[in-house]
């Protein structure tokens, strides 16, 4: 695969943050756990959000690299979630969960470098309309999930068949790969992804009942 | 594709996961780029899997707070002791359902442990030489979720697939007791022992050369189980209970093998009987299971009903379904779509129907519904509002037969040929009028509707006694079903297959029809296709009894 494809945006210029001043350098006083719940009223500057990232930033590099499948693209998308969630912090809302915030804007570039990647291959497109299209305005991050807490999802799972409590568990809490979990059981592997989607589709129906019916 | 699934949406959790081959991954990010559903769903999986990271990391706080409550090693035998007091791995906390879970193994440890030894000891006799069979299951707990039948494995012990910490199997029989087997020539113990070690295909090699009796034939089941090769697994224990009506390890994973294939309900019977055999343990494990399948088979149930409701009332006043409906019961949708616009007195209540064609053509590959609707919405409904009309009363069972003829004729000169796909079979006018179907399927442009004509022809064809022709216009359309992804077609399509290997007495390319048929109806969400498979399942195994 060509990795260049995959970032038009190597178009642009003026990044916030440079690739080597990585958050990892601003943030290399002492960091603060930065909790956003217990902290009443951070103030949300970018010092502030240095040392945020720098708890999450792990778990977005592992998430960019289960989609992107490869450590350039993915480091590049960690890098571009990071500095829009800078250049939009004021839509943060203290009190809601960081992560589950800076994952929706990793999901949108993400999103948008698959269209644009498809549309060049399909047809030449401008770099002034690749660059529009990936500096598209931020939509708000999904209020539903950043709100729910960890309390309620553990609820939920025990509202869940057990099986599909089972391998959710192993999967998600415990970070085991398929094939793990299907030696550890004894089913096939295919039954293992069959019950996570079970699994998955269940807990979203416990824990936003309001939204699945309505949503887009 | 993969292994992960035939439906390309449901890819998106192998992919969320970093599951896929990196060749499919791409293939993915491309399909991903198109397909609002699939993206809506990876944003819920990423959340989801942000909250469990939470989740785990608040748990593995309070696990390490206090020390391990109970320690499950304590009512181990000594041969246990040894291994099972090695340290935990660190990563393996457990949450708080795991504790419980555990903790209820011991509490009724005493209790078991008592009717465990008890089944040991006077276990159904092997024939080992006069020699009792020897006492290889020696953990607390089962690995195993499927039921073995040689005697030094058969008794009760709580399921516990959490147990093994460290990956291996509780039941190591050590290397001294396979020797001893072997010098015995027990090959049903050997076969079991390898089983215990998770070594299956010499526990497979084990089996083959012992007969065919149901304890042998339930664990071969069981070995097919655990590769996930479900068919065969069934075949094996329709066998067993043929010979053992009451073969209780049989019955046990037969229910293993129905709920694996999605059959709920089915499973939840298998597992009564078993309960109803009064066994210490696995009757009560087995009630366990049947309240819990049913539950969930009924739950099942329900919602297909309530979108049959809600589909029905679409049909007849034209109340859209909604989107999550759609996606509930995508084929049922599909169906019901086509005929409410066939009723539609009017251009407006065809165009109430956009949104339902919209969500439709987001889950079927190549988007036709809202083009057709557009199209239709742009007819004479002076004309075509009547003929709509009387569609609904051929619907409703109302028509008269003898207006049959008349009815037919008029769609054919007001050129409504999508009414006409839609009354022909309903009036009973297949096979005869099978070129007039063909050609509107043709002409309408609906893959739904031509792969809906190679059915027909099919049955026209095994009418007639011609199956060869019938097998192969079947076989030569079904891979482009497939491609296309029309699951309700393709699973219609393997089903008549399955009847006519059945009428054949090919019983297994029947078998293996039906199931793929079964994957296909439940992949389209579709309860009423999924109980005639299930029937084409039973009858390719009910003709292989003798005849009275």
């Amino acid at each position: 695969m060509d990795a260049a494809a995959l970032h038009p945006h190597g178009l642009r210029t003026g990044r916030f943050f440079s690739p080597c001043l990585t958050v990892r350098e601003r943030a290399d006083q002492p960091a603060p756990s930065v909790e956003s719940r217990s902290l009443p009223a951070p103030t949300l500057d970018s010092r502030w959000f240095a040392v945020f990232v720098r708890e999450h930033e792990p778990a977005l590099h592992a998430t960019a690299l289960r989609l992107c499948g490869n450590a350039t693209d993915a480091r590049d998308l960690v890098q571009d979630t990071l500095e829009r969630g800078l250049r939009s912090l004021e839509r943060f809302k203290p009190g809601t969960d960081g992560r589950a915030w800076l994952l929706t804007i990793l999901h949108h570039i993400f999103i948008d470098r698959c269209r644009s990647r498809t549309r060049e291959r399909r047809a030449d497109v401008s770099a002034e309309e690749v660059e529009e299209r990936v500096a598209a305005p931020e939509a708000d991050a999904q209020p539903a999930w950043a709100a729910i807490s960890p309390e309620q999802l553990r609820e939920a799972l025990e509202k869940i068949p057990e099986e599909f409590r089972l391998v959710y568990q192993l999967h998600a809490l415990e970070g085991r790969s398929y094939i793990e979990i299907a030696e550890r059981l004894g089913i096939p592997k295919a039954t293992v992804g069959t019950r996570l989607i079970r699994a998955r589709r269940r807990l979203k129906e416990l824990l936003m009942p309001t939204v699945t019916g309505a949503e887009a | 594709m993969s292994d992960m699934g035939d439906d390309i949406h449901e890819l998106v959790h192998a992919f969320a996961d970093g599951e896929l081959e990196p060749a499919e991954a791409e293939a993915f990010r491309e399909h991903l780029a198109a397909c609002q559903r699939c993206q809506a769903e990876l944003d819920d999986i990423l959340q989801l899997q942000a909250l469990s990271g939470r989740l785990a990391a608040t748990q593995a706080k309070q696990a390490a707070a206090p020390a391990e409550a109970v320690r499950p090693v304590e009512l181990a035998p000594p041969a246990e002791t040894a291994r099972s007091a090695e340290p935990p791995p660190s990563r393996a906390f457990r949450p708080a359902w795991a504790r419980r879970r555990t903790a209820l193994a011991v509490v009724l440890g005493g209790s078991l442990a008592a009717a465990f030894a008890l089944v040991v000891l006077r276990g159904p006799g092997v024939d080992t030489g006069g020699v009792g069979p020897e006492a290889l299951a020696l953990a607390p707990s089962r690995s195993l979720e499927a039921r073995l039948s040689y005697g030094g494995a058969s008794g009760w012990r709580p399921y516990s697939p959490m147990r093994s910490g460290n990956g291996l199997s509780p039941d190591m029989v050590p290397l001294e007791t396979l020797a001893k087997l072997e010098q015995a020539g027990d090959l049903h113990g050997l076969a079991t022992s390898y089983l215990l070690r998770g070594e299956r295909e010499q526990a497979a090699g084990s089996l083959e050369k012992l007969s065919a009796s149901p304890d042998v034939e339930s664990d071969r089941a069981a070995v097919a189980l655990s590769k996930g090769a479900l068919a065969e697994a069934l075949v094996l224990l329709e066998s067993a209970l043929r010979k053992a009506p009451n073969h209780a390890p049989s019955l046990w994973n037969r229910g293993l093998v129905l709920r694996e294939l999605g059959l709920e309900l089915l499973a939840a019977e298998s597992f009564g009987k078993v309960a109803a055999l009064n066994e210490p343990g696995w009757s009560e494990e087995a009630r366990e299971r049947q309240a819990t399948l049913e539950r969930q088979g009924l739950e099942l149930q329900r919602r297909w009903e309530a979108v049959a409701d809600a589909a029905k009332a679409m049909v007849e006043q034209g109340t859209p379904l909604s989107e999550s409906q759609v996606r509930e019961a995508p084929s049922l949708a599909r169906r019901s779509l086509y005929q409410a616009v066939w009723s539609a007195p009017s251009a407006e209540r065809v165009r109430a129907l956009l949104p339902v064609a919209r969500a439709l053509d987001a889950h079927y590959a190549p988007p036709v519904l809202e083009p057709y609707l557009v199209r239709t919405a742009r007819r004479d409904f002076s004309q075509r509002g009547p003929l709509a009309a009387t569609f609904a009363q051929v619907l409703a069972g109302s028509l008269d037969t003898s207006a049959a003829e008349g009815f037919i004729r008029q769609l054919q000169a007001a050129g409504e040929k999508d009414i006409l796909l839609g009354a022909l079979p309903l009036l009973q006018q297949l096979p005869a009028r099978l070129n007039a179907y063909e050609t509107a399927a043709r002409e309408v442009g609906d893959p739904w509707f031509v792969m809906s004509a190679v059915v027909q022809r099919a049955r026209a064809q095994r009418a007639a006694g011609e199956p060869d022709p019938a097998e192969s216009t079947l076989q030569a359309a079904l891979p482009l079903c497939e491609q296309l992804g029309l699951d309700y077609r393709c699973a219609e399509m393997a089903q008549a297959l399955a009847e006519l290997y059945t009428a054949e007495r090919k019983l297994p390319a029947a078998r293996e029809y039906a199931l793929r048929g079964l994957k296909w109806a439940q992949q389209a969400s579709d309860a009423e296709l999924e109980g005639r498979l299930l029937q084409s399942l039973v009858g390719a195994r009910a003709s292989e009894e003798p005849s009275p």
